[in-house]
């Protein structure tokens, strides 16, 4: 380091002594702007983001899912298998599999050249 | 020599940036005809606006599917085999039925993800002034859709294996008593 350079570095560090609080919160700031960062890329990358029904613009399906939300208690990990035993697992399963077969959930019907009133060719 | 070896690191570097610029492109662009594009522009509108709608009401399906079939495997099809297994009874079939239907949820988890990023690049192309970049975007969007439709099917289709398990299951053990 020459001269120069050393005069240069020192007049920085007293520069930062003279400004100590101003330095703190451009620090503070910067660290802060770093962790939102972070924290947003991971919201974006784990599928958060898509799962957000708290966004703008999805009030309708906010609504929807809060009334239908009731709570299921499920199944029992504790206890005897009997007969009686698994006729209530075979109720409340039923019940279950009557549900996920109700609906044909993302069908390509959606997306086709005629509901979006395209000509094929 | 010396020029020489410079000649060769000019090449080799040219060759790595040449390289570097090539974008591997998820399919080719489509080309569509005239009849087409006046159709995208004509209907753009309401099109935009019945995606939208569709990117709404997907959001709504994936939750309300997300939890009932986290509701199936962790409230109904974890206890049981946790309890046959306590009981000292074989579950075993139930139990690789119950880990393929995990793994599936996973997929079905991935290719939400898939879909709505694609859906979302669809809603920001303005159809009016890129009637071939909204067709090429659909057709993403539409292959996209597919591969989430089938790992929902996939699900759905554990889910009904598990209760013919259970159905098998349950006649033998009535049987054995």
């Amino acid at each position: 380091m020459n001269e120069h350079e050393h005069t240069e570095s020192t007049g920085a560090m007293q520069q930062v002594r003279k400004h100590q609080f101003a330095t703190f919160l451009i620090v503070a700031i910067l660290v802060a702007l770093f962790l939102v960062y972070i924290a947003l890329s991971l919201y974006h990358s784990s599928g958060t983001f898509q799962l957000d029904l708290s966004r703008p613009g999805f009030a309708k399906a906010r609504e929807d899912i809060t009334r239908e939300r009731q709570v299921f208690e499920g199944y029992s990990k504790d206890g005897q298998i009997n007969a009686a035993a698994l006729k209530e697992f075979n109720q409340l399963y039923s019940q279950e599999l009557k549900d996920a077969t109700a609906i044909d959930a993302f069908s390509g019907e959606a997306l086709t050249d005629a509901s979006l009133q395209i000509p094929t060719n | 020599m010396k020029l020489l070896t410079r000649k060769r690191l000019l090449i080799v570097a040219v060759a790595v940036a040449s390289l570097l610029f090539v974008v591997p492109n998820s399919h080719a662009e489509v080309i569509i005809t005239q009849r087409q594009t006046k159709a995208i522009r004509t209907h753009c509108v309401e099109n935009q606006a019945s995606l939208n709608q569709l990117h709404q009401s997907d959001a709504f399906l994936r939750i309300d599917r997300g939890n009932l079939y986290r509701t199936i495997s962790d409230k109904l099809m974890t206890p049981l085999n946790t309890r046959l297994a306590a009981n000292k009874l074989d579950g075993g079939a139930l139990i690789s039925i119950t880990k393929e239907f995990n793994d599936q949820y996973k997929r079905f988890y991935a290719n939400y993800i898939t879909y709505d990023t694609a859906l979302a690049k669809l809603l920001n192309v303005d159809c009016t002034k890129e009637p071939v970049r909204f067709y090429n975007a659909l057709l993403d969007t539409r292959e996209a859709r597919q591969q989430l439709g089938e790992s929902n099917d996939a699900l759905v289709q554990l889910i009904r294996d598990y209760k013919n398990q259970f159905d098998d299951f349950y006649v033998a053990y009535m049987e054995s008593q």
